[in-house]
């Protein structure tokens, strides 16, 4: 063949790859910046919750009868007014809001709700029925909203007995949070399962599951919830008819910011801090400190401290979950406290003793230097402390360490509060890294 | 000399028989042996080919929903006549389950063609697309859209688009430096190794600024998937991959002669270096357009060709083929066992070839014959 029609055949092949990529990025992407503005800001993401706030009350159908009234729906103040989801706000919202209110009593019918993409999901309601969770932090909310005893089958990475009492025997989705679709579906023949927890980190497969869930028809619904984690325990506790538990635990959360606010809200020179995430890897050259990110912001320790007004290092950039750094960079900001969460360090195998020599053996090798080890202002607990359900309870106790006027009984109560509530089945005892850890 | 006394060989006494008893040019042993011996390239080929419509019905059935190899071609059949009998099989095989086939199908070959291009332009064994810098490109790319956002597509483009043009950087940069030192296969290989390092490193710094999640799914893509793949992305692979490979096999006389060295490729009226930048130019854009979708799978491109000379010889008419519908079957049944061997849980098909391409190699670096080295 001739070697300039073959270049020439080359080069029109690359230009027409080109082109269709060209083709394709014009016309794909992401939605509309006007649907933005209509998108739910509360915790409570449901169809019907027209007031915005944590619950489906009788205040959402004045709202509703309000704009009926009116004739005119204002879809960026009330973006959820349109509980049955058919494009208008009428009497027929009322009268499928009522039945929604109903929750375990309501005749079958779908509850609509914004999903983790800010898209509109939906689930088959009353979910009563056996549930899936796809990975420990879904396993963890079921426990929250008081459904174990229904989770019939589960994403068996980081489960442990003494959290998940019994999880062995359950139907298993695989170790990773990556599940499969076909083996989501499975569950639903193999343990009866009639909805599922999905896991909705970017990098999961929920998409897929769904896409796959809905094309054959499954009787299974993929709940994929809001990324935040008051918005996951709202938005499931109404989806899943457990709202008492999950209103149990917005009512402390609550209790807990007012009684922040008020003991430390003016509090003038507090103590400056920062915040460490410590791996088994972690030395004086290279330290890793949490930052902001979709992460972050939704819940987590820095997220936390931020609502203290200590002043709180960060290193930039902050569009990462955590950047790395030096033990020179730590002195040079010169913190008041060091708070760390020990990730892949302590081992759930550990006794408190054993903890206890490990934390302090880590603050001798890497925080030496500084002042806070000087001043022995170094706290230290788990991740799974302050980056789980049981980070609000664990507040007051942090701070308690940073600030006097945090009374001690207090955080001590708020901790045993979440034990006592039965929001987990662990305990301090036998959890020993999630408890908290002091020079 | 006397020439009656001369030893006769078989051959000769084959022709002078059938020059002076008229034979049949078409009946003559050498020339029925070397149809013989064609014909026994061509049932390898037909056999690889055989062994990738089994692996192709194979994978159809692998899942927790039980569906045979006859059930699964039925549903395929009733799909394309319109005649959907069982809808959750029917989306089971042609949404979910075919795509990733196919997907492993189109990239096997394509991966495979690649890289006995490669070995035959640089005569060397371990030249495959990784070894270029393409896959290093690519992952660069990747690294960029998933850890910084920074893309020249938006939303879900972004990754697929940013390892397209990246992977495209280390072919040019290979052939430039091709142009600068009127470069040998091995200085061409080295320039390969060296931008695949430059890469590698560019993205472990990108790396450190990195979330879990972005960290999670970075990996999944580095490691090699074929989950994920829809049908719109099998078809930009399957065009793409379809001109490469169809160019490569037109091409096959030429990189024949260009294996024999450049001196024996020019006096037979090949222009070398510009054969070799042909090739480049159709190895990155089917490795691109493949690593594009599946991520980084390495071990196809080197093995395939290497497996399927044993049996076909170093005859590009027949080795390329051969090792497209070899690489299919082999990425195909990689995944096959990724998915089943300590299912639910999946183990991603890169990590099964590098399970299976590693033994391999070293199994064919030992038996094979220092010449080659040379």
């Amino acid at each position: 063949m001739n070697q300039k029609a073959i270049i020439a055949i080359v080069l029109v092949a690359i230009l027409a790859v080109a082109a269709i990529a060209a083709a394709l990025m014009l016309t794909g992407g992401d939605k509309s910046s006007d649907e933005e503005k209509y998108l739910a800001t509360g915790n409570l993401t449901v169809l019907g919750n027209a007031d915005n706030d944590n619950k489906l009350t009788d205040h959402d159908i004045e709202i509703i009868n309000d704009i009926i009234k009116a004739g005119v729906w204002n879809k960026k103040a009330y973006p959820l007014a349109d509980a049955n989801n058919d494009g208008v706000v009428n009497e027929s919202d009322i009268s499928y809001l009522k039945n929604l209110m109903k929750g375990k009593n309501a005749t079958p019918t779908k509850m609509y709700y914004y999903n983790t993409w800010n898209e509109i999901g939906s689930v088959r309601f009353p979910v009563t029925g056996n549930i899936g969770t796809m990975y420990w932090e879904q396993a963890d909310l079921a426990i929250l909203l008081g459904l174990w005893d229904r989770v019939k089958a589960v994403g068996s990475g980081s489960l442990s007995e003494e959290k998940n009492p019994g999880w062995q025997s359950l139907y298993s989705y695989g170790k990773g949070y990556n599940a499969e679709p076909e083996v989501v579906a499975k569950s639903y023949e193999a343990a009866g399962v009639t909805a599922v927890i999905a896991y909705i980190q970017g990098d999961g497969t929920a998409k897929d599951i769904d896409a796959y869930l809905k094309g054959t028809n499954s009787k299974i619904d993929l709940l994929c919830l809001p990324t935040s984690m008051n918005g996951r325990v709202v938005t499931a506790g109404v989806l899943l008819c457990c709202e008492e538990q999950s209103e149990k635990y917005m009512k402390y959360y609550d209790e807990v910011m007012a009684y922040v606010q008020d003991k430390i809200g003016n509090v003038k020179d507090a103590p400056s801090c920062v915040t460490v995430m410590m791996r088994s890897t972690t030395t004086t050259a290279d330290i890793r400190f949490l930052n902001m990110s979709t992460t972050g912001e939704s819940n987590g320790l820095y997220t936390y401290m931020l609502q203290s007004p200590s002043e709180v290092y960060i290193v930039e950039p902050t569009n990462s979950y955590a950047t790395h750094t030096d033990i020179e960079w730590l002195n040079s900001k010169n913190p008041d406290w060091i708070i760390f969460c020990s990730s892949g360090a302590w081992t759930t195998g550990n006794t408190q003793e054993q903890n206890m020599a490990q934390f302090k053996q880590e603050c001798d090798d890497i925080f030496s230097s500084t002042t806070a080890y000087k001043n022995k202002h170094i706290v230290a607990t788990a991740n799974g402390t302050m980056n789980s359900f049981f980070g609000c309870f664990a507040y007051p106790k942090l701070l308690s360490y940073l600030y006097d006027e945090i009374e001690d009984d207090y955080a001590d109560k708020m901790v045993q509060a979440f034990f006592d509530e039965k929001f987990a089945y662990y305990t301090l005892d036998n959890m020993p890294s999630y408890q908290f850890y002091s020079m | 000399m006397d020439g009656e006394n001369v030893k006769e060989s078989k051959a000769s006494r084959s022709v002078r028989e059938w020059m002076t008893k008229g034979q049949d040019v078409e009946t003559s042993k050498p020339v029925l042996d070397y149809k013989k011996y064609v014909a026994r390239k061509w049932a390898f080929i037909l056999t690889f080919a055989a062994a990738t419509f089994l692996a192709v019905g194979w994978g159809m059935c692998v899942g927790v929903t039980d569906i045979t190899v006859i059930e699964a071609y039925e549903t395929l059949w009733n799909h394309l006549t319109g005649n959907i009998t069982h809808v959750d099989w029917d989306y089971t095989i042609v949404e979910y389950r075919l795509p990733r086939v196919c997907a492993g199908l189109v990239a096997g070959a394509g991966l495979a063609t690649a890289g006995c291009v490669m070995q035959s332009v640089l005569k060397n064994p371990l030249a495959d697309p990784y070894t270029t810098g393409v896959s290093s490109g690519a992952g660069f790319g990747a690294t960029l859209a998933i850890t910084v956002g920074a893309s020249v597509a938006g939303g879900s483009l972004a990754i697929i688009t940013n390892a397209f043009i990246f992977s495209l950087i280390p072919t040019f940069v290979i052939i430039s430096v091709s142009k600068l030192k009127k470069a040998s296969p091995t200085v061409m290989i080295m320039a390969g190794i060296a931008v695949m390092y430059i890469f590698n490193a560019m993205s472990t710094v990108l790396k450190l600024w990195a979330d879990p999640d972005a960290l999670s799914a970075l990996y999944r893509w580095q490691v090699g998937t074929l989950g994920g793949i829809g049908w719109d992305n099998v078809q930009i692979m399957f065009v793409v991959t379809l001109i490469g490979c169809a160019l490569s096999m037109a091409l096959s006389r030429e990189l024949n002669l260009l294996s024999t060295g450049d001196e024996n490729a020019r006096a037979l009226g090949i222009d070398a270096g510009k054969m070799r930048i042909i090739c480049f130019l159709l190895v990155a854009l089917v490795s691109a357009a493949i690593v594009s979708f599946t991520g980084l799978i390495g071990f196809v491109g080197l093995v395939a060709p290497h497996i399927v000379r044993l049996f076909i010889g170093a005859d590009n008419k027949y080795l390329l083929p051969a090792s497209a519908f070899f690489g299919a079957a082999l990425l195909i049944i990689s995944d096959i066992i990724g998915r089943t061997v300590l299912s639910p849980t999946v183990l991603q098909v890169g990590v099964i070839t590098a399970f299976l391409g590693g033994p391999m190699f070293l199994w064919l670096i030992i038996r094979k014959d220092n010449s080659i080295w040379g």
